[in-house]
């Protein structure tokens, strides 16, 4: 890890990138900040931009949020949130961004081409965001381009002394950047950083967008259809606001749809049914690749797949994205179907599989073909595989499974137990369960933020004890949220993670951790032994 | 795809230090001009919509430090440029004399696919400035932008506000042609995936 603190005014490195002296709450002029470099010059003050350039290995990064994080007590997490972003700017535009909105967002996505060309931002118009894509891409590019050196640094993160995190992912030719104030561990944005960038590569596929670069002039912009910007911003969403959507990318893992083994395996059993089914252009052939039942919110129903070809998890949650964003247009008419070619990045990132989708009562039915001209064979699958499951009778019971689910597990566990929340992952089936959210507006909004940082202490503990993996983790953490206090309670070993809220009053001494121990071990023990009904466990196979 | 296509040119103005690169850029985006010489730390980013004909662009413009010790971000700068802008004063001969390597340095940076005809522009700049000062004439000025390769050549003063509109206006339309050499390619979804479902690994990375 390379640490340093430029204390040269003329050494221009930091010199694109200036949190503004006296701390300004918009942009400042380009005339200003010329100014103000000579009034103060950079390193005299607090004010100064702080560069981190991490190498390769990430250990060092960990030990640093490691030691950080340790010498605080009672991390206040939930304090100094929003407003912080606004705090400094960057050093362009020669007058004061009109923007205002722009810069007083707490968390902020842009994607750019190595031109430094824009192609999304989550946040501001057009005008505003095209200058700052030339400082991002500097200030990269700065740090990339030793020539004789391809293995030169790559800029990862800055953190500026306000605590603003930017992180970089280069993917050249593009660049992804998220700017944050919330404070979360590094990990968190280069996942979602690198969500994006799967997301990108689902809409073009990486030799589509190596074709186009050829010309590194060329703007990939353009090429984006207003739905995918549509979901690119649902996507930011939810990285921004912390909320329930998180988990999937916490997690790494699906959301549970629970059912009954004998539901599921009805449902498996009229996939396969489908396979036996001949109705491609050449005799006998058969052109459905995967088939899957999803119910809103991208939850897993039900999965037909070739043996040894189980789909990622990245891939899913974008397959989810992509097949919900188009539900918007069409919800409720079951008579509307789509044909959509879609990249699955870790499926073949440099090729399209094809998206038969079709809502029947909000659950969608996706069925996936190489072939580009299989339309009309999926829709007569499509038609058997309704009418084999009289569908409308089967979603009452599935509508009812989720709804008895969730109160079930508040119900036994939560309740009983005075657990907040909870999140279980089965890291077999790379699915997870979670219960009821917290009524608490302040926990509820924040649950993902206590779990990532809960989850970054056990992949810390990981990598820093190198030897066996497989060794059982456990993290308690305390954090006070106004007058209230928190105990944050994760374990970690080679088959599952659980990560859980349970409130404490403070002056009741001591956390009983013991106690939290106890319940959390229970839910384990609950979800073990019902593993068939909360996930989909090997999904019907061919 | 999108309904309104939006076009983003991305302009590099290069030359030697004080020729006025930051003047013609604020004087051509912000109708100002500052006697106060500063110089240009890096790189300044300025932005500008401009309708051409019947559409509405984006300039982009990468206003980038004459002095040496900046040249290392070059690669960074000029990567995917739509147009380059030479800029020399009127008044300084050695400006001048630079042109052609302020030329050469931006085509082996860019890595330009054809160097022949990507578009540049030459602009002399500061003829406000008392003619018995001037040391190159236009005449000569013309000539070695015929030589460039029929590179266009303005006359501007960044100070005076004169002829900087007529430049960019060349600027932007040589650029959006530039750009728009990218749409003849086509963006059909026709990298098909074969699958040999018998295969033992195959086409899955999981």
């Amino acid at each position: 890890m390379i640490r340093f603190i430029d204390n040269d005014p003329d050494a221009g490195s930091t010199n694109f990138l200036r949190p503004a002296a006296g701390g300004p709450t918009t942009a400042v002029s380009l005339e200003n900040i010329h100014e103000t470099s000579h009034e103060t010059p950079l390193g005299s003050g607090a004010s100064s931009p702080e560069l981190t350039v991490y190498d390769d290995d990430d250990s060092e990064d960990a030990a640093f949020m490691l030691s950080h994080l340790v010498s605080d007590g009672y991390q206040s997490v939930l304090q100094g949130e929003s407003s912080d972003f606004s705090n400094f700017s960057f050093a362009l535009g020669a007058e004061p961004a009109p923007d205002v909105d722009f810069a007083s967002q707490a968390k902020q996505f842009f994607i750019l081409s190595s031109a430094g060309k824009p192609i999304f931002s989550y946040h501001g118009t057009d005008e505003t965001v095209t200058s700052y894509m030339g400082v991002i891409q500097t200030l990269v590019a700065f740090f990339q381009d030793d020539k004789d050196n391809d293995n030169g640094d790559n800029l990862r993160t800055i953190t500026t002394s306000n605590r603003t995190k930017f992180s970089v992912l280069n993917q050249s030719p593009l660049l992804f950047m998220a700017v944050s104030s919330q404070n979360e561990p590094d990990g968190v944005l280069s996942r979602q950083l690198a969500f994006l960038h799967n997301f990108l590569l689902s809409i073009f596929s990486r030799s589509f967008i190596a074709r186009s670069f050829t010309r590194a002039n060329f703007n990939l912009q353009n090429h984006l259809s207003s739905n995918d910007v549509r979901a690119l911003i649902e996507i930011c969403d939810g990285f921004a606001h912390r909320t329930m959507t998180n988990l999937n990318f916490l997690t790494s893992s699906l959301e549970y749809f629970y059912l009954k083994k004998a539901v599921r395996a009805r449902i498996d059993d009229v996939f396969l049914s489908l396979r036996a089914l001949k109705l491609g252009d050449e005799t006998d052939s058969n052109n459905l690749l995967y088939g899957l039942l999803v119910a809103p919110h991208g939850k897993l129903i039900s999965i037909l797949r070739p043996r040894n070809r189980s789909l990622h998890t990245i891939d899913l949650q974008i397959l989810f994205r992509a097949v919900f964003s188009l539900a918007r247009d069409g919800l409720g008419d079951s008579q509307e179907e789509f044909w959509v070619p879609i990249c699955l990045p870790k499926f073949n990132a440099n090729g399209f599989l094809y998206a038969y989708v079709r809502f029947v009562d909000s659950v969608a039915l996706i069925l996936l073909s190489a072939t580009k001209g299989a339309f009309y064979e999926m829709k007569q699958y499509a038609n058997s595989f309704v009418a084999k499951l009289e569908l409308p009778k089967i979603m009452g019971s599935l509508a009812q499974s989720l709804q008895l689910a969730r109160n079930g597990i508040t119900a036994a566990f939560v309740h009983n137990t005075n657990i907040l929340h909870f999140v279980y992952i089965s890291k077999k089936h790379l699915q997870h369960i979670n219960s009821r959210l917290p009524d608490d507006e302040v926990i509820r909004n924040n649950v993902a933020r206590f779990y990532h940082v809960l989850k970054d202490f056990l992949d810390t503990q990981d990598s820093s004890q190198t030897e066996k993996g497989d060794e059982t983790r456990i993290v308690f953490r305390k954090w006070r949220t106004g007058e209230r206090y928190l105990v944050g309670f994760g374990l970690a070993n080679a088959s599952f993670e659980i990560y859980a809220l349970v409130p404490h009053s403070f002056g009741n001494g001591n956390v009983r951790k013991d106690l939290i121990f106890h319940n959390i071990m229970g839910i384990v023990r609950w979800c073990a032994r019902n593993e068939e009904r909360l996930f989909v466990v090997g999904g019907a196979v061919f | 795809m999108s309904s309104r296509k939006k076009t983003l040119l991305k302009v590099i103005i290069l030359g030697d230090s004080g020729v006025g690169k930051t003047s013609l850029m604020q004087q051509f985006v912000n109708k100002k001009f500052s006697h106060q010489y500063k110089a240009t730390i890096g790189a300044d980013f300025l932005t500008k919509e401009l309708p051409i004909d019947d559409k509405t662009v984006t300039m982009q413009i990468w206003d980038t430090a004459g002095q040496e010790r900046f040249q290392s971000l070059g690669v960074a700068f000029y990567r995917g440029a739509d147009c380059c802008i030479l800029v020399y004063d009127v008044n300084n001969a050695k400006s001048f004399e630079s042109l052609l390597a302020w030329k050469d340095e931006f085509l082996i940076q860019a890595n330009v696919s054809l160097p022949e005809t990507f578009p540049f522009i030459v602009i002399g700049n500061k003829i406000d400035i008392d003619e018995n000062k001037r040391v190159v004439s236009y005449k000569k000025a013309a000539q070695v932008c015929q030589q460039l390769g029929n590179v266009p050549y303005f006359e501007t003063s960044a100070k005076d506000g004169i002829n900087v509109e007529e430049a960019f206006d060349v600027v932007s339309r040589n650029a959006l042609q530039q750009e728009e050499a990218n749409d003849e390619f086509n963006d059909d979804y026709n990298d098909a995936i074969n699958i040999h479902l018998d295969g033992e690994a195959g086409n899955c990375t999981c």
